[in-house]
């Protein structure tokens, strides 16, 4: 007992950085980045006779950390939903991917690249994340998605061209606004 | 937004021939910025608060899990101790009539019988035993007629249930004299207390 305690321990120590790092770019603040790390190895802690050696310990952790994040950015889109519905300003929300504008008060995260990342549907930002946040290879992230490699390729370009488009578009509009500024 | 994560990759035109992403200069600079604003984001939130809170909880849950485990295991021990008592106990209770000197008869029987009357008393004692000293019969006798350890052969059943009807015979003879007894014993009681009554029937005079 004490063995595999310690055994655990030492996952944590070894791995909670890179996982927080990642909770963090998916939630973009601290606090819900530390629940959501930390929930994700006590998951682990539930099941890691589960694990099966198949894969790295680490693509695992990542896993389990995204089912997490999915379903928390589900239920806080349900509740959203609720409140709108039972206030009856459902034309005032606009109709949006789930959860892509609940990310929270983290100013350094919202003027970052990765506040629009969040607003790319789950499995570019997936990809995303594990690819240019950590690093991760596109054999890796295939094998934490659960998808084929050719996916998960796919999946980062259009994430790119995505974002892209966005830079252009957050770009002309800017230079709209010099040359308005710069016309009067 | 666009959903074509699902695209095979040998028709995307992302993927070029070596099967890796065709990214420009303009792609490139894009997946640079985003990696280094990963690390400028992970340099400011600290994960080390968080991991040691972790730990804390983790050895918080695990000392409430030991501590439910104990107390489990002390419950579990009560309730085999009490069982344990309760067991002991019922077997204690059947064994201390055997153990413990034999409990007084409640009748004497038919030899009293007649000693009992004739002090004024009514011995009401009736089954099997007041009639007789003997045990009663017909289990012992059924038995030894249809469970004879070792014994197959049809002679020797024959004469075992005879024996067995014989002593059903005596039984039931020693009923019917134990009847006779009792009925003789209350004519005897009815013939003293007519008796000791014997005008109960005769009116007093009321005048002189």
């Amino acid at each position: 007992m004490a063995g595999r305690q310690r055994e655990f321990e030492q996952v944590i120590n070894e791995h909670f950085a890179r996982i927080h790092r990642a909770a963090l770019l998916l939630t973009g603040n601290p606090w819900d980045a530390d629940d959501l790390a930390q929930e994700t190895f006590l998951v682990f802690a539930r099941s890691r006779h589960r694990f099966g050696q198949r894969s790295r310990l680490y693509t695992w952790l990542y896993g389990i950390l995204l089912n997490l994040e999915k379903r928390e950015r589900r239920r806080r889109f349900r509740e959203r939903r609720r409140i709108v519905e039972w206030h009856g300003r459902r034309q005032a929300w606009p109709e949006t991917e789930p959860g892509a504008g609940w990310q929270l008060e983290w100013t350094e995260w919202k003027q970052s690249l990765w506040a629009q990342v969040a607003t790319l549907p789950d499995g570019q930002r997936h990809a995303l994340v594990l690819r240019f946040g950590e690093g991760l290879r596109y054999e890796e992230i295939a094998a934490v998605l659960g998808c084929p490699l050719g996916t998960v390729k796919s999946r980062i370009y259009n994430g790119l061209m995505a974002l892209r488009a966005w830079c252009r578009q957050n770009e002309s509009a800017s230079d709209s606004i010099d040359f308005s500024v710069e016309g009067q | 937004m666009q959903r074509s994560d699902e695209l095979p990759p040998d028709d995307d035109p992302c993927i070029d021939a070596a099967g890796q992403i065709c990214l420009d200069a303009e792609s490139q600079a894009l997946a640079a910025r985003l990696a280094h604003e990963a690390i400028q984001l992970a340099d400011q939130a600290l994960a080390e608060p968080a991991r040691k809170r972790l730990l804390h909880r983790i050895a918080s849950e695990r000392g409430q899990r030991s501590f439910l485990r104990h107390v489990a295991s002390v419950a579990l021990c009560a309730v085999a101790v009490m069982a344990g008592i309760w067991a002991w106990s019922g077997t204690w209770h059947r064994q201390q009539p055997a153990a413990g000197p034999s409990p007084a008869p409640i009748h004497d029987g038919a030899r009293n019988s007649t000693a009992a009357s004739q002090a004024g008393e009514v011995n009401l004692a009736v089954g099997p035993a007041a009639a007789t000293e003997e045990p009663w019969p017909f289990l012992d006798a059924r038995e030894d007629a249809t469970a004879p350890p070792g014994m197959a052969n049809e002679a020797d059943r024959i004469r075992l249930l005879e024996m067995a009807l014989e002593r059903y015979r005596a039984a039931i003879e020693a009923q019917q004299q134990r009847i006779r007894e009792l009925e003789a014993e209350r004519e005897m009681l009815r013939a003293r207390l007519a008796g000791q009554h014997p005008a109960s029937d005769a009116r007093p005079a009321t005048r002189p």
